[in-house]
């Protein structure tokens, strides 16, 4: 490797990781405590970058240098979002995941691929009983908040702040351009909850139970829509007004775990979901490169409905919407 | 941690990896294409090894740069092998 090579990837990095409007000379003579000049200097090889500087560069960006220089070491790192009771809970991971969404939202080139099998968390926030099932059904199950311990689950449940940020949290990801790859199995995480709260008789009436039913029923209807036109946009919005931002796949083999991949720019990152809300993800282009590929093989093998394929697109969503129907004859 | 004692740490690190007969003095010079001199010089700490030093040394013998240098990246290692259909026996 030529000389300074190594710190042209690193600043080449931090450049990848800063919004647009951001200048690199800046940030990086901030962090050094250096002129611009001399930040100048080292961002064109000019002057080597000192070990303590790489550090302090690193740890201000969260940036492994064993990433940037691709140092196989034989380990992949992952960060990890886990939402809790005491110093992250759910109203600041929803504000940060907004936060995030409309970061990528920032990039001239950006698209997310969301290979799910659960509905991608947006889908939840377009009626409000499915925000409030969904809501309670996180707070009281996943995260177990001691407050929703005894509590049975009422529309009314959650404060208009969730409501609003669950709203949102859709239209940051209306706006970013994106392709989803499901199968009829997608709904099938919901209705499980809708299921074990019936049993466990943590519904307050059957009517509500209705109510949450024809929500989700109406989620779906309204993402056949957004599939139909290829782009995304609220129930209260006019498609035609939108940008075509949308692709469905429909796949009929495997899907395995919900796995988000976002490109921004050159960069890659993949995050990988895990009990219900959690999620850990990475920047490693030597995990990141070949699972891109591995979407892109698995697209293939998939049905593009959007758009297109019109019977396809009813034979998917009729399925899925039939075991709500099935469902709620039995409420 | 200072610039020193991340190479000091460096240097142990790859006498960890080193055979038994092989020289560190011998392997850094040729590594880094400069006199066993000027090796012995960095392994004792007189002279700062560059940052793109530091890169030829880690790809060689597989330091992890994020450890040896305390970053904190916020996140956990996961070790583990892709499976590649080439070393994989049917």
């Amino acid at each position: 490797m030529p000389n300074y090579q190594s710190q042209e990837f690193l600043f080449q990095r931090i450049k990848e990781i800063l919004p647009p409007h951001v200048s690199l000379v800046d940030v990086v003579a901030e962090i050094l405590h250096i002129s611009s000049d001399s930040s100048y200097r080292r961002i064109r090889g000019e002057t080597p970058v000192v070990l303590d500087e790489a550090k302090e560069l690193c740890n201000h960006y969260k940036l492994s240098l064993d990433h940037i220089l691709n140092v196989k070491t034989g380990s992949t790192l992952f960060q990890s979002v886990r939402v809790n009771t005491h110093n992250y809970n759910y109203e600041l991971y929803m504000t940060e995941l907004k936060k995030l969404v409309q970061y990528i939202g920032s990039f001239l080139h950006k698209e997310i691929i969301y290979r799910s099998k659960d509905m991608p968390v947006f889908h939840n926030f377009y009626y409000k009983p499915l925000i409030a099932f969904r809501y309670f059904f996180w707070m009281k199950t996943i995260i177990q908040h001691p407050d929703f311990a005894n509590r049975e689950f009422e529309l009314d449940c959650m404060s208009p702040e969730i409501e609003k940020l669950s709203r949102e949290l859709t239209m940051e990801y209306n706006k970013v351009p994106s392709t989803e790859i499901w199968n009829t199995e997608g709904v099938n995480v919901a209705i499980n909850q809708i299921e074990f709260y019936k049993d466990s008789g943590y519904f307050s009436s059957a009517s509500d139970i209705k109510v949450v039913y024809e929500a989700l029923e109406a989620s779906l209807i309204h993402l056949k829509n957004e599939v139909e036109f290829g782009c995304k946009f609220m129930p209260e919005e006019n498609p035609q007004s939108k940008k075509e931002n949308f692709r469905f796949f429909f796949n009929r083999v495997m899907l395995g775990e919900t796995t988000v991949m976002v490109v921004t720019d050159r960069v890659k990152s993949v995050f990988i979901n895990y009990d219900a809300l959690n999620y850990i993800s990475t920047r490693d282009e030597l995990f990141c490169n070949p699972y891109y590929d591995d979407l892109q093989n698995l697209m293939k093998k998939s049905t593009i409905i959007s758009q297109t394929s019109e019977k396809q697109r009813n034979i998917f969503f009729g399925i899925m919407l039939g075991k709500i129907a099935d469902r709620k004859k039995y409420i | 941690m200072s610039v020193i004692e991340i190479q000091q740490q460096l240097f142990q690190a790859i006498k960890g990896r080193l055979a038994s007969d092989a020289s560190m003095s011998d392997e850094i010079a040729a590594l880094l294409d400069i006199s066993t001199d000027s090796a012995y010089r960095r392994m004792r700490g007189e002279k700062q090894i560059t940052f793109d030093e530091l890169y030829k040394i880690a790809t060689q013998y597989r330091i992890s740069l994020d450890q040896l240098m305390n970053i904190n990246t916020g996140g956990g290692y996961v070790p583990g092998k892709f499976i590649e259909p080439e070393n994989t026996s049917v």
